[in-house]
């Protein structure tokens, strides 16, 4: 009889979470393996050459915001494997029908002389903001991202004693809409914020409970990085400072269950039948409906917390992609108001207003692909001109689009996907004029359901893992249960975006997940 | 673990400063964060709540602490610990400020060196200060502390100097009140001494003056580097 292969934990899933929780606990002294499906691990962390030869395309995440502020980089050396990163110093540019713009610049300063053109009005709200939130979300609020979720009594209990934390208390209470209201005057303001909610945060604009999160956007303690050579890189990284602590990478190993012995989770069972043991932890950093429903299996779940698990809300809207071979760069008719609009890293199409971001999620929640697609538009080699050969460009657009559609469901995406990727681009066209059909060397589409099929661990093309609603978030994530990685099973630990703080390259959930699992085993938490 | 340490001349009587610091409630409510502080039965723990601003927000913690060293005229060591969360009635309720929740917290060390400076109308404070988070909220303390404790040391300092080197209030005056600068919103005005307490202060000085007159003659000598 073959010998089975040990290992003292074993990860289902080499996203960025798994290569992070993996790569602390190796550090950490255990053996570790991670089994992926795909022949490449990074989940997310996707670029392909899916175009024309030369032309590199991320898929999936591009806007990583977390880089300054994520534990790994430091701790797992990931420069040393190869990461590095571009800070485009206009981030984020609004594109408005009457040909002007509004941008966010790395320098407060120049974005609040961006506001002035539109309403000074917004400028000094604006500057009220960083002033009031700016210290308290550079201090607390990212570092609360890296910490396992307070208890919602601790998190009051801090601020109700202040006048001041009241009034940050209520303003949590509201939606982002319901804050951009009060406290900018202009369309464009509004838009300006609320854009930077829904990509890369999972945000919608009008959940409840949220407020705080317009602060956070506003104070720009996140800026948006971009991985040069794409976002592959940083899965390389990854992967190469997990290989080097000693970890062990089982691509193309699709995980059939989870090995359950007198209630304790023992190991894995492979599609291939093989068996594999995990003497101290099993851990999956996919979704939770495969962790519980596939792999470990019903019969082995008490039914009151199978029917918990079964209420965790996807997310509410996927993506809609379009990815180019350009011979020439977007320019944007709004580059005569401010030429700086060319060079923003996420330029909104169509997101004008806030009955632009409520209109497009009325539709999305009927079951509609938007029309007019509002667009997060963005063309990588403007920053690193190494994702494209010299001269040519790569460009995308991501529609905020529902997964299952309200006629056909999710299949009929397949029978829309290129005229809706049509629709797209004139929506962008509108904007940018140089988008004609000579500029365009060839486009590639990835609808929700193509993400689906690619990353099964997005169910619904769900790319944030669980929707980011006030019942879904901090210690509620994704069950109050599970928030600090443990499940009901000994043994067995969740590792993956369903956990705080959610979706997005953060960096988070491993490492918190790391964290609890190095406890629970009484390993030295070498990172502290 | 942050260590943060200085030293200071203040222009004040070595019985000035030492009086100072045998009222700890008063040394303590000198540190720019604390807003409150009582004394446990014992007279050595106490029990209060500090508090940092972050822009316009103040974010309280609960605050434990006790003396665990004093070499009259010379030194006094402290140390607590600030979380957030509990407060002083669940402490209470507990029995006592130990028997708190401490899978997360802030601990911190302070240690305060006083010597005779160059005149007898000086001294020498040295403080050395180190400041450690632990548990599940330690990444958020370690934020705070990292920003906020270099300048808050700076101004307790800063607050220790003006109290010693304000004008004494002449006898049968009540003294005047030392306003505490803050770094942040919390800190609290120093309290007032009642009327009539100057007697007792002086004879307490007497006293004072005796005691170290022998710990003089019987304590080896420390330098302390500037």
């Amino acid at each position: 009889m073959a010998r089975q292969a040990q290992f003292d934990v074993a990860i289902i899933g080499g996203g960025h979470n798994g290569l992070i929780c993996g790569g602390y606990l190796a550090r950490a002294g255990l053996d570790v393996v991670i089994f992926e499906r795909r022949l490449e691990a990074g989940g997310g962390l996707s670029t392909e050459e899916a175009t024309l030869p030369g032309f590199y395309h991320n898929f999936h995440s591009v806007f990583h915001d977390a880089v300054e502020h994520m534990p790994a980089m430091k701790d797992l050396e990931l420069e040393k494997h190869g990461a590095r990163y571009v800070l485009p110093e206009v981030q984020v540019g609004i594109t408005l029908s009457d040909g002007r713009c509004v941008l966010m610049h790395g320098e407060l300063g120049r974005t609040l002389a961006s506001l002035r053109r539109i309403d000074s009005r917004d400028a000094t709200a604006w500057q009220q903001m960083v002033d009031d939130y700016g210290e308290f979300m550079q201090t607390l609020v990212v570092p609360a991202l890296y910490t396992a979720p307070a208890a919602p009594s601790e998190q009051t209990m801090v601020f109700e004693e202040s006048s001041e934390g009241l009034d940050y208390l209520r303003l949590s209470r509201c939606s982002p809409i319901d804050v951009v209201r009060e406290t900018f005057a202009s369309e464009a303001a509004r838009a300006l914020v609320l854009f930077q909610l829904a990509v890369p945060r999972g945000i919608v604009p009008d959940y409840h409970g949220l407020g705080m999160l317009v602060p956070l956007v506003v104070s720009q303690v996140e800026r948006s990085h971009l991985a040069v050579g794409g976002s592959h890189v940083l899965a390389h990284a990854l992967w190469r400072s997990f290989l080097t602590a000693g970890g062990k990478m089982r691509g193309c190993s699709e995980v059939r269950r989870i090995l359950i012995e007198k209630g304790k989770a023992i190991g894995v069972e492979l599609e291939t039948g093989e068996r594999v043991l995990a003497r101290k932890a099993v851990i999956s950093a996919v979704d939770l409906e495969q962790t519980f429903f596939r792999f470990v299996g019903r019969p082995a779940l008490d039914p009151a917390f199978a029917r918990r698990v079964e209420r965790y809300r996807l997310d509410e809207f996927s993506l809609f992609g379009v990815h180019l071979a350009l011979r020439e760069a977007p320019k944007y008719r709004a580059a005569a108001h401010d030429p700086d609009i060319d060079r923003a890293f996420k330029v909104a199409i169509g997101f004008e207003s806030v009955a632009d971001f409520q209109d497009c999620w009325r539709q999305i929640r009927d079951g509609l692909a938007p029309h007019p697609p509002r667009l997060y538009a963005c063309t990588p080699t403007v920053f690193d001109p190494l994702q494209a050969p010299e001269h040519c460009h790569t460009a995308f657009c991501w529609a905020p689009a529902p997964y299952a559609l309200g006629e056909g469901g999710a299949e009929r995406w397949d029978e829309i996907a290129e005229t809706y990727a049509d629709r797209c681009l004139e929506a962008w066209r509108q904007a940018a004029p140089n988008l004609t059909p000579d500029n365009i060397l060839a486009r590639r589409i990835l609808s929700p359901l193509d993400i689906f099929r690619k990353l099964k661990s997005m169910p619904g093309g769900g790319v944030f893992h669980g929707r980011t609603s006030l019942d879904q978030i901090e210690r509620f994530r994704p069950l109050a249960e599970l928030a600090y990685a443990r499940t009901p099973i000994a043994g067995l630990y969740l590792g993956g975006a369903s956990l705080h703080p959610g979706g997005g390259i953060l960096g988070a959930c491993g490492f918190i997940a790391a964290g609890t699992v190095a406890e629970d085993l009484g390993v030295k938490k070498w990172w502290e | 673990m942050l260590a943060i340490e200085n030293s200071f001349v203040v222009r004040a009587t070595l019985d000035r400063a030492w009086d100072l610091f045998t009222r700890f409630e008063d040394l303590a409510m000198l540190i720019p964060t604390v807003q409150e502080l009582k004394a446990e039965p014992d007279g050595e723990s106490f029990h209060g709540r500090v508090g940092v601003t972050l822009g316009k927000l103040p974010v309280t913690s609960r605050l434990s602490l006790r003396i665990i060293e004093t070499k009259p005229y010379a030194c006094l060591k402290a140390e607590g610990v600030s979380y957030l969360g509990e407060t002083v009635q669940d402490q209470l309720k507990k029995g006592t400020a130990g028997a708190i929740d401490r899978s997360s917290m802030g601990r911190f060390r302070l240690h305060l060196d006083l010597r005779p400076g160059e005149t007898c109308e000086e001294v020498l404070i040295k403080y050395e200060a180190e400041v450690e988070a632990d548990g599940r909220l330690r990444r958020i303390y370690q934020s705070i502390i990292k920003n906020k404790a270099p300048a808050m040391m700076e101004q307790f300092a800063e607050n220790i100097r003006r109290n010693l080197e304000a004008p004494l209030a002449a006898p049968g005056e009540a003294s005047q009140e030392v306003a505490v600068a803050a770094v942040d919103t919390a800190a609290v005005p120093a309290r007032r001494r009642p009327f009539g307490a100057n007697a007792a202060a002086a004879l307490a000085r007497l006293v004072m003056g005796v005691w170290r007159w022998l710990c003089l003659r019987l304590l080896p000598s420390k330098g302390i580097a500037a």
